[in-house]
């Protein structure tokens, strides 16, 4: 990793939950990508030359929902491989098969967590992404049959 | 006071009547017959004597004068006393027997029963008589003298004497003849009457007889015609009227039996009507189609809701035709139903209930979903036809879908201000906008503990609704009790190392796995190990039993804590209720934990009962089939 803090991108069209993960994360030493639609979220992707570390993302968004805009991640290569934390108000079955279907790392309820508690869930994903990544290659093991 | 008695006895009456006017009359005509023989006695025996006698006496006084008369011309020729004598002797036979005659009639007139004859004239018939023959000696003695003036002046008397005692014997004769003549007439008169009186007898004991059995014939037969009219007036089902009873014999009672009977029937045929009217205004009340068809499928009964939901003819029910062509109903993906696969044809082929959701085409080309349920109708063992119940389920189905669909809205909706409340009284807390005053930490803490609270009853509330709904998934698979309640105790482990509470799990040794959802059951046993944690003072025992009985597992959560007060103890599974004493030591709860399990448990075939007593603790029990839960497809799970 290039730079010291990791970077999150928060993609929720709730002004006031953005503002208080927004600052959440700072106070938590980590680069925040504010987003209030889906739409902007992925213009920033586009304009970026560095990919955030992690995404948060509201389910329920005003332009888009969740599946369409993680759809819209999966067609990017370059966009796939970012861990994508779902935190939605609703979390009925078949969300929560069709988000991990497409990717997504984790669901979780909205109201059910602390921000400390969401936050240390995304520095696990951080991690262990860069476990998983091409700097310990003796680890990798061959796709199982 | 004729009506009261009976049939044998009116006419047993009537017999009598007549009898007694028969055995009547014929005793006046024995009488009558008396009587007129009587009168012929009278007849025979005296007046006819009397009268014989009168004329024997005539004969003799006439006998008497011309011997007188005789004897006197043969005294003239001269004749030899030896014929004097004679004839003198003839005279004196003549007069003795004048005598013995008129004896004989006096004595005759002495037995008259009817003392017809006068006395006096009696009497001067024999003075008469006396005169006569007095006459007659006077006449013989001086016929011997020849003195022709003497002599002629003695015949003079001699002849009147006869005269007149012939005069006296005609006027008797007469009398006796008046006598016969009218003893005459009042025989005739007796026989004409003994006649008369013997018609009219008979005339009027054939006059009575007929009367009275035509009185006795006319009230049986009106009283039996009055029973047929009633018999026939209740055959074509007029009930209403009844037959006047106005005698207590044999057809009086039978009238009355009949007016019972008739009573019975009327009261069984209103009760049958009433019962037809109330089955048919039932069926037609009903607000969901029934069809009834025979074992052959055919249609038997329809309501007009039903041929209202088929667009059917009213005017041409279609009774006897195929319940399938009337019926047509769609199946998955909007084909038309095979007809071996119809519920009709199902539920007479398997003797057993089916009921299914089916799509219905209308006129207007729009799509009803509609429920059809059939059962099949039992009789002696065998399927005899089926009831089928259709409902319109289409509305049912929008309002479901929007009821889900409003649970889903305000979870999300909730949820966003309440994460918003949450999230920076979270920051407030951990000074994130500045360290706070004590006071002020204080009530940041307050609205954090009020928001997970709010949060605990929103995510109750949605819990309840999913299940209520009967849209919650229930995906069953193989678990180990021992596993999913040591999870959760180990999820509860923090709060019981913090009151020092002790918490033992026994599980039976053989238990196997169960099929249940563990979301669901694990959510029965973290509620009550939540509340056996909570209601527990430090220091308390808590224990789980997981044990295997019959076709059932039984779970028993028991603590040693505060208890359910006795009188709150029937409303412990009501929505949110909170014991009075448990509301006191813990505020926070929602009084829907439970309300909720009991949901759960019985959904999944189980049943849920307690024992507490307060300040010594409470145990609760459960029970899940062996045989595990029933999958069910479901669009929402527990905290979701």
């Amino acid at each position: 990793m290039s730079k010291e803090n990791p970077t999150i991108m928060v993609v929720e069209d709730e002004t006031l939950l953005l503002q208080a993960i927004s600052k959440k994360l700072k106070l938590s030493n980590m680069d925040v990508l504010s987003c209030a639609s889906g739409q902007q979220a992925i213009d920033y992707l586009e304009s970026l030359d560095e990919m955030p570390d992690a995404v948060w993302l509201d389910y329920y968004l005003k332009d888009m929902n969740g599946l369409a805009f993680m759809q819209t991640l999966k067609q990017n290569p370059v966009w796939a491989n970012i861990p994508v934390l779902v935190v939605s108000n609703s979390a009925s079955p078949d969300k929560v098969s069709n988000m991990l279907g497409l990717g997504a790392k984790k669901y979780i309820l909205k109201a059910e967590y602390r921000l400390d508690e969401i936050i240390t869930m995304i520095r696990d994903f951080i991690k262990n992404d860069s476990i998983s990544g091409p700097i310990s290659p003796g680890t990798l093991q061959p796709p199982q049959a | 006071m004729f009506k009261n008695l009976s049939l044998r006895i009116k006419l047993s009456l009537a017999f009598l009547i007549v009898a007694a006017l028969v055995g009547a009359a014929g005793y006046y005509q024995v009488r009558s017959v008396y009587h007129i023989h009587d009168l012929f006695f009278v007849l025979m025996d005296q007046n006819l004597k009397r009268r014989e006698a009168l004329d024997k006496s005539k004969l003799a006084a006439v006998q008497l004068e011309n011997n007188a008369l005789q004897y006197d011309q043969l005294t003239e020729e001269g004749a030899s006393e030896q014929n004097l004598s004679v004839k003198k002797a003839a005279t004196e036979t003549a007069a003795q027997t004048l005598d013995g005659y008129l004896t004989e009639y006096r004595e005759l007139l002495k037995k008259d029963t009817q003392q017809f004859t006068p006395e006096s004239s009696v009497t001067e018939l024999i003075n008469e008589a006396k005169g006569l023959m007095r006459a007659t000696d006077t006449f013989i003695a001086t016929a011997h003298a020849q003195s022709s003036t003497k002599l002629g002046s003695q015949r003079v008397a001699l002849e009147d004497a006869g005269n007149q005692l012939n005069g006296t014997i005609d006027t008797l004769s007469k009398l006796e003849d008046q006598h016969i003549a009218a003893q005459n007439v009042e025989i005739d008169e007796a026989m004409q009457r003994l006649i008369l009186i013997s018609i009219l007898v008979g005339v009027m004991v054939v006059v009575l007889a007929v009367v009275l059995g035509l009185v006795m014939a006319n009230s049986i037969s009106r009283s039996l015609g009055k029973l047929k009219e009633g018999a026939l007036r209740l055959a074509n089902g007029d009930f209403s009227q009844k037959i006047p009873v106005k005698s207590s014999d044999e057809i009086g009672q039978l009238s009355e039996t009949f007016n019972i009977m008739a009573e019975r029937l009327r009261d069984s045929y209103q009760r049958m009507a009433f019962e037809t009217e109330r089955d048919r205004t039932l069926l037609e009340s009903l607000g969901e189609g029934l069809i009834t068809i025979d074992q052959k499928a055919n249609v038997v009964l329809i309501n007009s809701k039903a041929i209202r939901l088929l667009e059917l003819n009213e005017q041409k029910v279609p009774i006897g035709s195929s319940v399938s062509s009337v019926l047509k109903l769609y199946g998955q993906e909007d084909k038309l139903l095979p007809v071996d696969q119809t519920p009709a044809v199902m539920t007479l082929k398997l003797a057993a209930a089916v009921s299914d959701v089916f799509g219905l085409h209308r006129k207007d080309s729009t799509k009803i979903i509609v429920n059809v349920s059939a059962s099949p109708v039992i009789v002696d063992g065998k399927v005899a036809g089926a009831i089928m119940t259709l409902r319109d389920v289409t509305k049912e189905r929008e309002v479901d879908r929007m009821k889900t669909e409003f649970i889903s809205l305000a979870s999300h909706q909730l949820r966003t201000p309440l994460s918003a409340i949450r999230w920076f009284t979270e920051m407030l807390l951990a000074g994130d906008a500045g360290k706070l005053q004590p006071e002020q930490m204080d009530f940041a803490q307050n609205i954090s503990d009020s928001t997970d609270r709010m949060i605990a009853l929103v995510n109750a509330l949605l819990n309840i609704s999913r299940i209520e709904s009967g849209r919650i998934m229930i995906a069953p698979k193989p678990t180990d009790l021992r596993e999913l309640v040591s999870g959760i105790v180990n999820d509860l482990k923090a709060k019981t190392e913090e009151k020092k509470q002790t918490l033992i799990i026994s599980v039976h040794a053989d238990l196997p796995k169960i099929n249940l959802d563990p979301q669901l059951i694990g959510q029965v046993y973290l509620n009550l190990l939540t509340n056996a944690v909570k209601y527990t003072p430090k220091g308390g025992e808590i224990s789980v039993f997981i044990s295997k009985k019959d076709d059932q597992v039984i779970s028993q959560i028991t603590d040693n804590g505060y208890g359910i007060p006795k009188d709150q103890q029937d409303r412990v599974f009501q929505k949110f209720f909170r014991a009075t004493n448990a509301v006191k030591v813990e505020t926070d709860g929602t009084g829907l934990g439970l309300y909720l399990i009991k949901a759960v448990i019985e959904s999944s075939g189980g049943r849920i009962w307690f024992e507490s007593e307060e300040n010594k603790g409470t145990t609760f029990w459960f029970s899940i089939p062996l045989s595990g839960m029933k999958p069910k497809k479901g669009e929402v799970t527990l905290d979701g």
